[in-house]
């Protein structure tokens, strides 16, 4: 097993992770990043090292460029999956090496919320991030009748992305509710902070209609159906029933923190019931909590948005380079200081946004023959059933369904087990259910041989 | 064939799937090449569902495959190589 | 009308033992804690277990073969009445030894239990061929085993669910975040108070894992526990090739091998350690080589309950007469006995015969003045 050092591991290669690799080197540490995915960039830069099409936010390209020549140690492809004191395991091609660093920062961003709707499994269907990967990532975008569905920016951003490349969605069935634009109006006050957001989404609204791409707003009671495929999508809008034949399927309820690696190597969480997801518990605004030399970054943490996330990687960067003593008290205030002014003036934007673009494809929603946990293949009424049955928490629903135990680990189905048990018990328990080593699937044989240490393991009962 | 390609390139290597020779593009992810030519699931569940990749950036498991002889690979994180086995994790 | 029965605990031995005391006729409530409280039922290895009890406790030995006697016709009128299949084998099982050191502590272990038991025993050391006859997947370093015909294993989470779905039936009460604190007397009635309640009862059982011990001594029984994590792994769904179970793994129905069996004594926080673990999977290599490429998707290290010297504990109160405390390492194994026998005994006012062994006046020692 390879040992290498260095000052500073960062785990991922996202805005939060390629600012905090250049500032990092910026105040002259080593710097290692792990990567699980093939390039840099995460998931909204996907593709940025080796541009096929050009949609990326202007600060993309200069982050992205800033981090290539920064000097630090790029790893494409290494799955972290655990960490003993300064030591960081991670299996890269089905075999496991480790790396030594003074300070950790974890910047693995989000992912989509998963979309709990009926037929959400099938083939077919995926996320509208999935389509975002696919164009960015390797060129392809699809070939035949497909549509949008769920709730958010993300949704008229790719729609207008998809078309303008060549490829039309055939609709775009927006599951916001109409009703929420009143109540989520106070807090548009905070989007005057951050004004090319306002103009962007007013933008997006303009060009899709420019487009003639066809929308239907306040749908719900989304329904895919198949046999081996997604085939028709089925839904209500404007008081009427809509069935439309697809090819594809593109879901999106925003996106939630995929936080599973901090959670295993022992970072705590909290429930956001605004936004029914877990965000990390932090000491301030980059220190993981109850952890040594753990700092963490981006929408990994809490969602905050791209921009929040490069910001936030400085800052971790800076936080972490001062622990360690690379930067003086004096230096650290002062370059922290703007970051964390900038910081909360863009998070008050982010009320309207979180108001206005709160969950729709919640279990709650959800028939009970919708699939929650994908890869025990627990439906939401099997759920219901125990939430009723008695089960009044995360821990003994997951030991009374099995969800959570299959191979993503609850990625797919904690947020949507801990939504269903805020829905139907509200003083539930939403301890989130623990996540040990290795924090992704490694060979028996990768544990084996990552400690060669005293036997513990006995034969007797 | 549920995707397409966007540029007009030709096709760099070839990889393999379930015995057959497909056109692969450098760079691309084996669940993109998978996608274009229109493989219609990548496992089946414990019950003998059919699943497709689904989220494309390593978070669902459901495009995990038998590359080049080791089990269980997720594609969607693992880009194409020229030569490249690809199939379906059997019954293991 | 008939009488009333508490049991403090909603684990795998509250539940057993609530389900005796409702078939006996009595009116039952379960006291469980809170979601996030340690629960030796959701972190133990399902193992149906005698080879290796009481080698050095005869009674212990006896109880335990007991219980796995009567655990067949237990499984079935679990399926029976609830529709669950709690995936309950019973064909024996193994004890690997890879060593020769293995070899013979095993075989010392073999011959105790023979010379203490002996017509009743149905433990003895086999050979490799033996072993391989039955599981032909183990490696060359399995040098031989300790088999027992009586041994087998259980899925403890559907266990969990079918005794709820019984207990439910029966019309037992499982009364969740409700925290007993200690048991009394409100003048001759025996009651139970815990954060905003006081209840009354004609018996009460105190099964609440290592709770117990302080619960318990509200009401004048000395039951002395102490914690030990068991650290376990878990892998992908494989197809089933493994059919006997040992401790160290094996391999549950639906797929998933299960391997680690390790002690941290006095170890009260849950969690796993990668030294540990990977001795685990260094061991579950040598007994399975096929192991190897397979994937790990998750461990776990349970805090579960160990009477400090072993045995199980079986306490009456002369303070609060129908009050009882019961704590044992194996509660899965003791479920049936539980049930079918200890639950029943309590219900009409006393313990088994058989436990008067296992009694708290064990540990009530006269320390010289």
């Amino acid at each position: 097993m390879t040992r290498d050092r260095y000052d500073i591991a960062i785990v991922g290669a996202g805005p939060a992770g390629m600012a905090a690799a250049v500032e990092a080197r910026r105040l002259g540490l080593s710097v290692a990043v792990l990567d699980d995915q093939p390039a840099a960039g995460g998931q909204i830069l996907r593709g940025i090292t080796r541009p096929m099409t050009g949609h990326y936010e202007k600060w993309g390209q200069p982050l992205a460029s800033a981090f290539q020549a920064s000097g630090a140690a790029h790893l494409p492809g290494a799955a972290v999956w655990a960490r003993e004191g300064s030591r960081l395991l991670y299996s890269m091609n089905g075999e496991t090496r480790s790396l030594v660093a003074g300070a950790l920062v974890l910047a693995t961003g989000s992912m989509e919320r998963p979309a709990v709707v009926a037929g959400n499994t099938l083939p077919s269907v995926v996320t509208v991030g999935a389509l975002q990967s696919l164009m960015k990532g390797s060129g392809c975008v699809p070939a035949g009748r497909f549509v949008l569905a769920g709730n958010g920016p993300l949704l008229l951003l790719c729609a207008i992305q998809f078309a303008e490349a060549g490829a039309r969605p055939a609709a775009i069935i927006q599951t916001t509710p109409s009703s929420r634009l009143l109540p989520a109006l106070p807090k548009a006050a905070g989007l005057l902070f951050d004004p090319a957001l306002l103009m962007k989404g007013l933008g997006l609204l303009v060009r899709t209609r420019s487009l003639g791409i066809p929308l239907h707003a306040g749908a719900r009671d989304i329904r895919i159906d198949g046999t081996a495929q997604a085939e028709t999508i089925r839904f209500r809008a404007r008081g009427r029933t809509m069935e439309m034949p697809v090819d594809l399927v593109a879901l999106h309820d925003g996106v939630v923190p995929n936080d599973n690696l901090a959670v295993s190597l022992g970072a705590k969480t909290t429930w956001n019931c605004e936004l029914s997801c877990y965000e990390l518990v932090m000491e301030g605004v980059t220190k993981v909590a109850g952890l040594d030399n753990v700092w963490a970054a981006g929408d990994s943490v809490a969602i905050h948005g791209g921009y929040q996330a490069m910001l936030a990687g400085r800052l971790a960067a800076l936080d972490a380079a001062h622990t360690l003593g690379f930067v003086d008290a004096q230096s650290h205030k002062t370059a922290t200081a703007p970051l964390l002014r900038q910081r909360r003036r863009l998070l008050a934007a982010r009320r309207f946004l979180d108001a206005y673009y709160a969950p729709t494809l919640l279990p709650e929603q959800a028939p009970d023959d919708a699939t929650l946990c994908r890869c025990e293949e627990v439906s939401v009424g099997t759920v219901r059933r125990k939430i009723a049955e008695g089960a009044a928490g995360t821990r003994a629903l997951k030991a009374a369904t099995r969800c959570g135990m299959g191979p993503c680990q609850g990625r797919q189905c904690t947020v949507s087990l801990a939504s269903l048990l805020a829905h139907e018990i509200p003083h539930a328990q939403f301890e989130r259910p623990s996540l040990r080593v290795p924090a992704r699937p490694i060979t028996v044989a990768e544990l084996a041989e990552s400690h060669l240490g005293m036997r513990h393991t006995g034969s007797d009962a | 064939m549920l995707f397409r390609r966007l540029d007009e390139k030709r096709a760099s290597a070839i990889i393999t799937f379930d015995g057959k020779p497909l056109a692969a593009f450098e760079g691309e992810s084996v669940a993109a090449c998978l996608l274009r030519h229109g493989v219609g699931f990548t496992r089946l569940t414990p019950s003998g569902a059919k699943r497709a990749p689904y989220c494309l950036m390593g978070a669902c498991f459901e495009c995990t495959m038998t590359v080049d002889g080791h089990t269980n690979v997720q594609i969607c994180l693992t880009r194409i190589r020229d030569g490249m086995v690809v199939e379906r994790s059997s019954d293991i | 009308m008939s009488e009333r029965a508490i049991v403090i605990g909603g684990g795998i031995v509250g539940l057993s033992i609530a389900l005796g005391l409702a078939r006996a006729g009595l009116g039952v409530v379960i006291l469980d804690g809170a979601d996030a409280d340690n629960r030796a039922s959701y972190g133990n290895a399902g193992l149906v277990w005698v080879q290796s009890k009481g080698a050095d406790h005869v009674p212990y030995a006896r109880w335990s073969r007991q219980s796995a006697r009567l655990w067949p016709a237990f499984a079935a009128e679990l399926e029976q009445t609830t529709g669950i299949d709690v995936e309950y084998d019973q064909r024996g099982g193994f004890s690997f030894c890879l060593d020769e050191a293995e070899v013979e502590a095993r075989r010392a272990m073999v011959d105790k239990m023979a010379a203490r038991l002996g017509p009743e025993n149905d433990v003895e050391f086999v050979d490799a061929g033996f072993v391989r006859q039955r599981v032909p997947h183990v490696g060359p370093k399995v040098l031989g085993a300790s088999w027992c015909p009586s041994d087998g294993h259980v899925n403890p989470l559907l266990l969990m669910g079918a005794l709820r779905k019984r207990a439910a039936a029966l019309g037992i009460d499982i009364l969740y975040g409700h925290k007993a604190t200690r048991i009394g007397m409100n003048g001759s009635h025996l009651t139970v108070y815990g954060e905003g309640f006081g209840m009354r009862a004609d018996r009460v059982v105190v099964a609440a894992g290592l709770a117990t011990q302080e619960l318990a001594a509200t009401a004048g029984m000395t039951v002395p526990l102490k914690p030990v994590r068991g650290q376990i792994v878990v892998t992908e769904r494989l197809r089933k090739v493994i059919d006997y179970p040992t401790p160290t793994t094996r391999q549950a129905r639906a797929g998933s091998v299960i391997f680690g069996n390790s002690h941290e004594d006095d170890m009260a926080v849950p969690g796993t350690t990668l030294s540990v673990i990977a001795s685990h999977a260094q061991r579950a290599i040598a007994e399975f080589p096929f192991l190897a490429s397979r994937r790990i998707l998750r461990s776990w290290g349970a805090i579960r309950v160990m009477p400090r010297d072993g045995r199980p504990v079986y306490a009456s109160s002369g303070t609060c007469p129908g009050a009882y405390a019961i704590a044992c390492h194996s509660g899965i194994t003791l479920t049936a006995i539980h049930a079918g026998i200890v639950g029943p005994f309590i219900a009409a006012g006393e313990l088994p015969p058989a436990v008067s062994t296992f009694s708290d006046e064990r540990f009530h020692v006269v320390s010289p003045a």
